[in-house]
């Protein structure tokens, strides 16, 4: 994504030659490049049990072959696995609808402060929520929202009807969105601001001479000037679009049942972790991996036909 | 028929009796004893021998357990020498309670280190937690040198082959004698630590202490003017929790819909039935349906707390203890639990109902699993087996001891102040205690509450009430590949179905379907083996 500004070519030296000079800066990167392999690649062996009848007494090594017949879940169209794949193709929607834009609307928003000082203030309060773990943000809500929560109780005393929010099947997939939106909108406005403040203030004067609105500024200029940030963010999300959220759901699923709240990485651990179906489990996490790899390519591929640089260049 | 302790017990136990017979899933080991009836049949139990040193207040049958109204003067110290080899022991387990001060800050431990003369590291996750920790380390491969087993663990045979010691020669038959305290458990509970053959671990034995029912804050239903509550059926039962539900001052009667009462009162199988060897389950019974209407009733005229589905029981054991709900669905180790959590001050008091007949009589409650786990030592343990069993056997010193008192209550003065003879804990006891000793080993449990003995006299009272009309799980202790695989899946597909109908959520017509999906799935591959098992062990 990020380009040299000098135009001045570069000088074709050897590979060693290369590595020569940027020892100190390779030497840095070591130990990161260690962390990657150690804790993302080394890892990704464990998907052999996806092929295997794994016993997790027995080890990887212990357990026998099982062919293709893990992931019969997925080809045979095993109804719970239908289901939680539904769940999780609603949520992704509703997250890329709804909980994507949030973040590049608010950033725009803040932005448009005048004020640097009510600016800094409204981010450090917008950004505290993103600490709060899934537990403290269910339990929030819970108080806050729930049968027995301060605004029932309220309505109650006053003798007036409840609603029925938490523990709803009808609203949960708009509970979870709105958690989401709630605890994460203001961290993710980071990027985005810091693209703002690389536009160059001179587009906006020169536009404003030639008479343009604020609203035109913002069309002509603010969000092309985002445009690269905002595709770049959105193909790496589709990359995530079957991770919907694991410890939020897990948290909630008692109440509303798993017809509407089962997503793949539940189903995963509801399978693997406590069923004891460890393999059938990681087909599924590794055909969710492998859908995600897909997109991104795909999207990525999308994004260079319309002359955007996406994650990485041609 | 009328059902013993012993009957009950010999014709297999526990859940985690997940052993018995069954299909060989390791073919590929070491070793070639196979987890077959006929091999599990013939392993020789450690002999039971009773320790009968003290004498009970009130005296239990083969199903009630004893009573105690005051703790024994002068306890006797039972062990001689500490049974640690003076290196760290690693043990991982639940706590029902609050965490505990780690061992540095924690006078309990550090004087319970000194008195097993090994340091006792212990890892510990709460009961809601501890099924997933469990799991996630058992993949991991990253195992303490003793291990809490939940008797509900996929595949228990395979695992304890391939990770846990062989206790055969320690225990078996008269080798126990080394171990008194161990030999001190009656002879079929460890019927539930037998696999493959073989024994595999010490048992922590529960029965009829783990038997539930409705537990309700005898305090709140006085204050209201209800004295010895007893409704004959269930439309009584329903009045009660009308009576004791006031809304609008964040009030319920119930923690949860008291499904398993309900289907008590309806005369539903505790799991499995067996009618000479035929084997239904619960989820088959005609009146399945009616009990689900009569739990959808209850959470209609809104008697159950809005939030009991949501929740998981730590929640719920504090809405009682806080007198936000009146009556829990629970045991009675609960019961105990709740005096020992009791922040409502001296009135607090605690009792159970009876179950009536749904529509009068007498209703039929179900008698509780017959061990809480079973706990199995490291085949790769730098300790000898000998130093684990000898820890295992302090742990079972039973009530009564000098071993148990420290057990239990910790150190005098700081953990409990006696009362007469009974020691009676303080708050920093309660909190020091709980790491979870009680999963090690443990004895027979005794109806007993330090310097209440009005607690063990309900509790006893109950029990007697219930014994002759227990129902027990014909499933004890017959190894069913499939239940040890798809067991848990389809219990919580069932009870989410259940949770979805009483909640208004789903009609009551769609339970039919799911238990037929139930069947197709796993439930009658379960039945023909347990009907396998039964005939392949009977009279065993």
């Amino acid at each position: 994504m990020l380009q040299r500004s000098s135009t001045r070519p570069q000088q074709q030296l050897s590979l060693g030659r290369r590595l020569l000079r940027d020892r100190v800066l390779l030497l840095f990167a070591l130990p990161g490049i260690g962390l990657i392999v150690l804790f993302h690649y080394v890892p990704l062996l464990g998907n052999v049990i996806a092929f295997k009848d794994y016993q997790p007494f027995l080890g990887i090594g212990g357990s026998d072959w099982s062919g293709w017949a893990n992931f019969s879940v997925i080809f045979n169209g095993d109804p719970a696995f239908l289901r939680a794949l539904k769940n999780t193709l609603i949520l992704t929607s509703l997250q890329s609808i709804f909980v994507f834009p949030a973040p590049i609307l608010l950033a725009l928003l803040l932005n448009s402060l005048f004020s640097e000082r009510i600016k800094r203030i409204a981010q450090s309060i917008l950004y505290l929520p993103h600490f709060m773990s899934w537990v403290i943000v269910v339990a929030l809500f819970q108080q806050m929202l729930g049968g027995s929560g301060l605004l029932n109780n309220y309505l109650r005393s006053h003798d007036l009807t409840t609603i029925d929010i938490i523990g709803n099947s009808e609203l949960f997939h708009v509970l979870l969105t709105s958690q989401i939106i709630w605890k994460d909108t203001g961290w993710a406005t980071i990027l985005f601001l810091a693209a703002l403040s690389q536009i160059d203030s001179q587009l906006y004067e020169a536009a404003s001479v030639d008479g343009a609105s604020r609203m035109k500024q913002l069309w002509h200029v603010t969000l092309p000037g985002l445009r690269g940030i905002i595709i770049l963010l959105f193909i790496l999300r589709l990359g995530d679009s079957l991770t919907v959220g694991f410890e939020q759901i897990i948290l909630q699923q008692q109440a509303v049942g798993r017809d509407v709240s089962e997503v793949l990485d539940t189903y995963v651990y509801n399978n693997g972790v406590l069923g004891g179906a460890w393999g059938v489990a990681a087909a599924v996490g590794l055909v969710k991996g492998i859908v995600g790899v897909i997109l991104v390519l795909t999207a990525n591929k999308v994004a260079h036909m319309f002359g955007e640089q996406g994650v990485y260049q041609r | 028929m009328p059902v013993s302790r012993r009957t009950f017990l010999g014709g297999g136990l526990a859940a985690a009796a997940v052993a018995v017979t069954g299909t060989p899933l390791l073919a590929g080991c070491a070793s070639d004893k196979k987890n077959t009836a006929a091999a599990n049949a013939a392993v020789k139990l450690p002999t039971y021998t009773k320790y009968g040193e003290i004498k009970p207040d009130l005296p239990g049958t083969d199903v009630v357990l004893d009573g105690f109204l005051k703790y024994p003067a002068n306890p006797v110290k039972a062990i001689a020498e500490a049974p640690g080899d003076g290196k760290p022991i690693t043990f991982m387990t639940n706590i029902p309670g609050a965490i505990p001060p780690a061992a540095d800050r924690n006078q309990f431990w550090q004087e319970l280190n000194k008195r097993l003369g090994s340091e006792l590291q212990i890892s510990m996750a709460s009961n809601d937690e501890y099924k997933d920790k469990f799991a996630t380390r058992i993949a991991g491969g990253d195992l303490p040198d003793i291990l809490n087993i939940p008797t509900d663990t996929p595949q228990i045979p395979g695992l304890v082959k391939s990770k846990c010691m062989d206790l055969t020669e320690h225990l078996s038959g008269d080798a126990i004698s080394k171990y008194p305290f161990l030999a001190n458990i009656p002879t079929e509970f460890w019927k539930g630590c037998v696999f493959n053959g073989a024994i595999y671990g010490v048992p922590v034995p529960r029965g009829m202490s783990r038997t539930s029912g409705t537990l309700y804050r005898e305090d709140l239903l006085a204050a209201k003017g209800i004295k010895d509550p007893a409704p004959k059926n269930f439309q009584e039962f329903f009045d009660l929790a009308k009576e004791m539900t006031a809304a609008k001052q964040n009030k319920w009667a119930w923690t949860r819909v008291p499904m398993s009462v309900i289907r008590m009162m309806l005369g539903i199988p505790n799991v499995w039935k067996s009618d000479g060897g035929k084997f239904t389950s619960m989820y088959e019974h005609e009146a399945q349906e009616q009990a689900l209407e009569a739990g959808r009733k209850m959470v209609a005229a809104g008697v159950v707390n809005p939030d009991a589905f949501n929740d998981k029981s730590s929640a719920r054991k504090q809405w009682f203890n806080g007198g936000i709900a009146a009556f829990d669905y629970d045991s009675t180790v609960a019961w105990n639990q709740y005096y020992s959590d009791n922040s409502a001050g001296d009135a607090f008091a605690v009792n159970m109902l009876d179950v009536p007949g749904f529509d009068g009589g007498e209703g039929a409650p179900w008698m509780g699993s017959a061990l809480n786990n079973v706990t199995s030592f490291n085949k790769d343990s730098q300790h000898s087996a000998e130093t684990l069993l000898k820890i295992a056997n302090w742990m079972a010193a039973p009530f009564g001891t000098e071993e148990y008192m420290f057990r239990k209550y910790g150190i005098a003065g700081r953990h409990y102040t006696l009362k007469d003879t009974d020691p009676v804990p303080t708050k920093v006891g309660t909190v020091e205690t709980g790491i979870g000793l009680q999963y090690i080993s443990d004895s027979t449990l005794a109806l007993y509450w330090a310097g209440k003995p009005e607690v063990p006299q309900k509790q006893h009272a109950i029990q007697q009430k219930f014994e002759k009309r227990l129902v027990y799980d014909a499933s004890y202790g017959l190894y069913s590949d499939t239940a040890s695989k798809k067991q848990a899946q389809l219990t919580k597909t069932m009870n989410d179905l259940e949770s979805q109908i009483v909640q208004g959520k789903k009609p009551v017509s769609d339970w039919k379907a799911a238990v037929a999906t139930w069947k197709s799935s796993g439930g009658d591959k379960m039945r023909t083996e347990f009907e396998q098992a039964f005939a392949d062990t009977a009279g065993k």
